[in-house]
């Protein structure tokens, strides 16, 4: 079902996001983050499918819209990761979840606040690359050519849009520069142990139950479901 | 994958390469890796596919970064590499080589 939650701005305000979550009484045990960008397109629905087989096992989860993503009004130009990383701490505290399960660059989101997953753990800075490398291709069939540094250099410069998204100068550096922290409390899942192919790379993503099932596996057996 | 250039002093084996150039194409393009196994040196790819526009190709080379420790320069990229399969395969060659 879908639910509402306050989110916190980078400016101090609060912006009422939605959420899809399993759970109907009791807390979600486990707070889904997807990835950033054109990733998190490609794997949502490979993410609904995985909160309804946890569901199928009795394990139930919520996943909600950081400001400026999926369904939000906010404008993406104005996000950041440290604000998305503070609206993390705010949607954890909110639903009292458990665990929280990120997805590929959201692993840089990892805030340490609930034991979490990091799935295919990706470094911000390599997809903002290939954004970059995306806007320059794109640039070069239009006629108007920069290549990717200049595209890069002007993000941190003054923001702008790289690969369809509204990237802010404060954004750009961040993804640059944010480490993804690996340390205590976080339970690496390589997509190996999941196995399939990689669904966030390619534009029509896809589902796959099996890996769905897999990935569901890891997190119920850690819930005390399996 | 497991073919890194640090398991094997000498670096990763043609085949390797080959094997993880065909497991990313599979994963950027969405295509069975039965499909990809048909690819053969001469299969087109950029102009050919259309699954590969720009988004796909600049997935498809930092995928190609990330699994065969490779940095590719902006100047490197140009529609010769990609214009068949064997082409990026001679170029994701010659990259481990002097990687």
């Amino acid at each position: 079902m879908f639910l509402e939650w306050p989110a916190p701005l980078p400016d101090g305000g609060t912006s009422m996001e939605m959420a899809v979550s399993t759970a109907r009484k009791a807390n979600p045990y486990l707070l889904i983050i997807p990835p950033l960008f054109d990733e998190a397109n490609r794997m949502r629905a490979q993410l609904v499918l995985m909160m309804r087989t946890l569901q199928d096992l009795g394990v139930t989860s919520v996943m909600p819209d950081l400001p400026g993503t999926n369904e939000s009004l906010q404008p993406q130009a104005a996000q950041t990761l440290s604000a998305w990383r503070a609206a993390v701490i705010s949607a954890t505290e909110h639903f009292g979840v458990s665990r929280a399960l990120f997805v590929r660059s959201a692993c840089a989101l990892g805030t340490g606040a609930v034991p979490a997953f990091h799935y295919a753990s990706h470094d911000p800075a390599k997809l903002l690359r290939a954004m970059v490398r995306a806007q320059s291709l794109a640039e070069k069939e239009a006629g108007n050519h920069r290549s990717p540094s200049e595209i890069l250099d002007g993000a941190r410069a003054s923001g702008g849009t790289i690969a369809g998204w509204q990237i802010g100068p404060a954004m750009a550096q961040q993804l640059c520069e944010t480490q993804t922290d690996q340390s205590d409390g976080v339970t690496p899942i390589a997509q190996e142990e999941i196995g399939g192919r990689a669904l966030w790379l390619s534009s029509e993503g896809g589902i796959d139950e099996k890996q769905a099932k897999a990935l569901a596996a890891v997190v119920a057996k850690e819930a005390g479901a399996l | 994958m497991g073919e890194t250039a640090t398991s094997e002093p000498t670096g990763p084996s043609r085949t390797a390469i080959d094997t993880a150039l065909r497991s990313i194409m599979s994963d950027v393009l969405a295509l069975d890796p039965e499909q990809v196994a048909e690819f053969d040196g001469d299969t087109g790819l950029f102009g050919h596919l259309p699954e590969l526009d720009s988004m796909a190709v600049a997935t498809l080379l930092t995928e190609m970064e990330d699994r065969l420790d490779i940095i590719i320069e902006d100047d490197d990229v140009d529609g010769e590499m990609l214009e068949t399969y064997g082409a990026l395969l001679a170029f994701a060659e010659a990259k481990v080589i002097e990687g």
